[in-house]
C-alpha cells in the first residue's frame, strides 16, 4: 500500500460476515505484532498455520477467537481462504480495470519457440538435444574432463600435494598424524583437493548451465514434457531439477530435493539418485572403461536405466502418502541477462561449498581411521566371497571400499584391473558401481537431509539391492555366454 | 456435514481421520477430521428432511452458490484453442484448493487451453500454466 493516501482508504472492504469477524477478533488481540491487527486477524480467519500457531500461544483469549473463526466458517459453503481470496481478486479486478489495457507483446518468433518447446513431437528432440549439450558435452566434459584434469593433474598432484607432503614430512615427526593431513588420504590432500579440484569444476559449471536454463524458463518446460514419465516412477514433473542435477553430482541433487513439495517424494528422489543416477565422476571412469566397446556401453545404460524405472516404479506402487500433484507457472521464454546468471552461479557455488566441505574433511578423518586400524583390510578381505558372486577377483573389493570413500581412486584401481578382466567382469563391475552409493559425502548428506532412520536405511536397501542387481547381471551374461 | 460433537464443517467424502483404520470401506460410520468423533452415516431420509428444512432457511446463509451450473465441465474436457470461464473449483481437499488459488484460478476467470498432451498447458489471464490431470479435473469451467 502506497503512503500517499491514508492506510484507512486503501483497505479492502469485505462482506459483512467476515468484516464484523475481523473487528471482533482485531478487538481481542492483545499481544504486540509487526503487523496490524486487522491483517493478523485476516490471516486468523483463513487459518494461516503459522499466525495461528504464534496466536494460540500469545493470545490469553484465544479460544474466543477460535469459536469467532468457527461461526463465521460454519456461515460459508466454501473455505474462508477461498472466500477471502476470491473478494480481494474481486477488488482488484475494479482497480485494474480503471487502469490497465492489454496488449499483446509476443513476437513471432518468441511464440513459435513457445510452441515448438512443449509440444511433444518437437519438445523432446529439443530437450534431449539440451541435456546432450547442456550436461554432457559442457559439464560432464568440459568441466568433469577438462578443467578437472587442469587443477587437479596440474595445480595439486604436480605442485601442491608434493609441497604439502614435504612440509607435513618435516614439521611433524608422528607417521600416523602426517597420514591425517598429507599424502594419500590427508585432510588437505585428499580432502580439499576433491572439494575443490574435482567438485568445484563441476559443480561450477553444472550451476551455469543450470542458471541459463533456468532464466530462459525452460525449465518449467522440461518439467512439463517428463511428468508423465516421472508421475510412474512416483515423483512429479518438478523433480526433474533435482535428477538431472545429479548426473553432475549426486550429493548436491540430494540437498537440492528439499525443494520437493512431499516427504513422499523427497524420500523416492533421494533413493533413486542414490541407487542409480550416477554422477559426472562416475559417468567419466565408466565411459573412459567401456566405451571401447559399444556393446557393453549399452548393456550398462540399458540395466542401470531399467533398474531406475523398477525400483522407481515399484516405491510409487509401495510407499504410503500423498500422490504427487503437479502444477506450475510457465514465464515466457527469455534471454536470459548474464550478470544475473554469474550472480546466481557464485552465489550458489559459495552456498554449495560451505555446505559439503565438513564432509569432506569428516571422509579422509574416517579414511584415515579405517586406515590405521586396520579396519578396511578386515572388511576387504570379509569382501572376497561377495566379488566372487560377482564374478570378480578379490582385488576388485578395494575398488569398491575405497570408490565410496575416493571416488577418483576406486576408478583408478579399476583401470589397474581392467587388463585382467574381460568385458563381462568390466561392465558387471561398472554396473555395480554406478548402482553403489556413489561417496560418503552423498551418505552424509542423505543422513542429514532425511534423518538418520530414513538415511541408514536407504543406504541399506541400495547396497544391498546394487550387489544383488550385480549378480543377477553376472549370472545372466555368463549363462547366455555372452562375450564382450 | 456438520460434526454433532465439535461442529465442524467437513465433506461426507474426506476420511482422513480413517487412513490408518482396516475396516474403513464399510463400517457405516463417518469420523469428524477435526476432532475425531465418529457418527454413524446419515440415512436418506433424515438427509431428505435436512435439505427441506435448510431449503427454506437458505437465505440466511452467505456465499452458497446462487446460479446452479447446469452444463459446467471439467477443464480437462476443454478442447485445445478453446475459451471458458471458471464456475467453481470442485475439491473437497484445503490443500489443493490453495494451490489452485495461488496460481490465480479464480471464479469468473477466463481460461484458454493451449495443450493437453503430454501435460495439461493452459493460459489464465496473463499467466500460463501446466498443471497434471488431476488438478485440472477439479476446475470446472463453463464454455461461452
Amino acid at each position: 500500500m502506497s503512503g500517499s493516501m491514508s492506510p484507512d482508504s486503501q483497505l479492502i472492504q469485505y462482506d459483512e460476515t467476515i468484516e464484523k469477524a475481523l473487528n471482533n477478533i482485531a478487538k481481542l488481540l492483545k499481544a504486540r505484532y509487526n503487523f496490524s491487527k486487522r491483517m493478523i486477524a485476516l490471516l486468523l480467519l483463513q487459518e494461516d498455520d503459522e499466525i495461528t500457531k504464534m496466536a494460540k500461544i500469545r493470545e490469553a483469549d484465544f479460544p474466543q477467537i477460535f469459536s469467532i473463526i468457527q461461526q463465521t466458517k460454519s456461515k460459508y459453503k466454501d473455505p474462508l481462504r477461498y472466500v477471502i481470496t476470491l473478494q480481494c481478486r474481486q477488488r482488484s479486478d475494479q482497480i485494474l480495470a480503471g487502469v490497465i489495457t492489454d496488449s499483446k507483446k509476443e513476437t513471432q518468433l518468441q511464440s513459435w519457440l513457445d510452441q515448438i518447446s512443449i509440444n511433444p513431437f518437437t519438445g523432446i528432440p529439443i530437450l534431449l538435444l539440451v541435456l546432450y549439450f547442456g550436461l554432457y558435452k559442457f559439464v560432464g566434459q568440459f568441466g568433469a574432463g577438462t578443467l578437472v584434469d587442469l587443477i587437479e593433474g596440474n595445480l595439486f598432484e604436480n605442485y601442491i600435494n608434493p609441497w604439502v607432503n614435504q612440509v607435513t614430512a618435516k614439521l611433524i615427526p608422528w607417521p600416523s598424524i602426517q597420514t591425517l593431513i598429507a599424502f594419500d588420504y590427508g585432510i588437505i590432500t585428499l580432502g580439499l583437493r576433491y572439494a575443490v579440484a574435482i567438485i568445484l569444476p563441476i559443480v561450477a559449471t553444472f550451476f551455469l548451465a543450470f542458471s541459463l536454463l533456468e532464466d530462459s524458463g525452460y525449465l518449467p518446460r522440461l518439467a512439463l514434457l517428463v511428468d508423465r514419465l516421472f508421475k510412474k516412477i512416483g515423483l512429479n514433473g518438478r523433480a526433474v531439477i533435482p535428477i538431472t542435477l545429479g548426473f553432475g553430482c549426486d550429493t548436491m541433487a540430494t540437498l537440492v530435493s528439499r525443494t520437493l513439495e512431499t516427504k513422499r517424494e523427497r524420500v523416492i528422489a533421494t533413493l533413486l539418485l542414490a541407487l542409480a543416477i550416477p554422477c559426472s565422476a562416475q559417468l567419466g571412469v565408466i565411459m573412459a572403461l567401456l566405451s571401447a566397446n559399444p556393446a557393453s556401453l549399452g548393456i550398462w545404460a540399458g540395466f542401470v536405466i531399467m533398474i531406475f524405472l523398477l525400483v522407481g516404479y515399484l516405491a510409487a506402487q509401495l510407499m504410503p502418502g500423498e500422490k504427487p500433484a503437479f502444477y506450475m507457472e510457465m514465464p515466457p521464454l527469455r534471454l536470459p541477462k548474464l550478470s544475473n546468471i554469474l550472480e546466481k552461479t557464485l552465489s550458489r557455488v559459495q552456498w554449495y561449498f560451505l555446505e559439503i566441505i565438513p564432509f569432506f574433511i569428516l571422509a579422509s578423518v574416517l579414511i584415515w581411521i579405517g586406515k590405521i586400524t586396520g579396519l578396511f583390510d578386515a572388511i576387504i578381505n570379509g569382501a572376497a566371497p561377495l566379488m566372487y558372486a560377482l564374478g570378480l577377483p578379490s582385488e576388485a573389493a578395494e575398488v569398491f571400499l575405497f570408490g565410496f570413500f575416493r571416488r577418483d581412486y576406486g576408478a583408478a584401481g579399476l583401470y589397474d584391473l581392467q587388463d585382467s578382466l574381460t568385458g563381462v567382469q568390466l561392465v558387471v563391475a561398472a554396473a555395480t558401481l554406478t548402482l553403489f552409493v556413489p561417496c560418503i559425502a552423498q551418505f552424509a548428506i542423505m543422513v542429514k537431509e532425511r534423518g538418520w532412520k530414513t538415511g541408514l536405511a536407504i543406504a541399506c536397501f541400495v547396497f544391498v539391492i546394487a550387489f544383488l542387481c550385480g549378480i543377477i547381471l553376472n549370472l545372466l551374461l555368463t549363462s547366455l555366454g555372452v562375450t564382450l | 456435514m456438520k460434526c454433532s460433537f465439535c461442529g465442524y464443517e467437513f465433506n461426507e467424502t474426506n476420511t482422513a481421520g480413517c487412513k490408518s483404520c482396516p475396516l474403513q470401506a464399510n463400517c457405516g460410520k463417518i469420523k469428524c477430521p477435526h476432532c475425531g468423533f465418529e457418527m454413524p452415516q446419515e440415512n436418506l431420509l433424515w438427509k431428505w428432511f435436512r435439505r427441506r428444512r435448510r431449503g427454506a432457511g437458505a437465505g440466511r446463509r452467505h456465499g452458497q452458490r446462487k446460479k446452479v451450473y447446469t452444463d459446467a465441465l471439467p477443464l480437462s474436457q476443454l478442447e485445445a484453442g478453446k475459451e471458458a470461464v471458471v464456475c467453481y473449483i470442485d475439491t473437497g481437499n484445503k490443500s489443493t484448493l490453495n494451490k489452485i488459488m495461488a496460481l490465480g484460478i479464480l471464479p469468473g476467470v477466463r481460461v484458454t487451453m493451449i495443450q493437453k498432451f503430454p501435460t495439461f498447458v493452459f493460459q489464465v489471464g496473463n499467466t500460463r500454466v501446466t498443471a497434471d490431470e488431476q488438478l485440472v479435473n477439479t476446475i470446472m469451467v463453463q464454455k461461452d
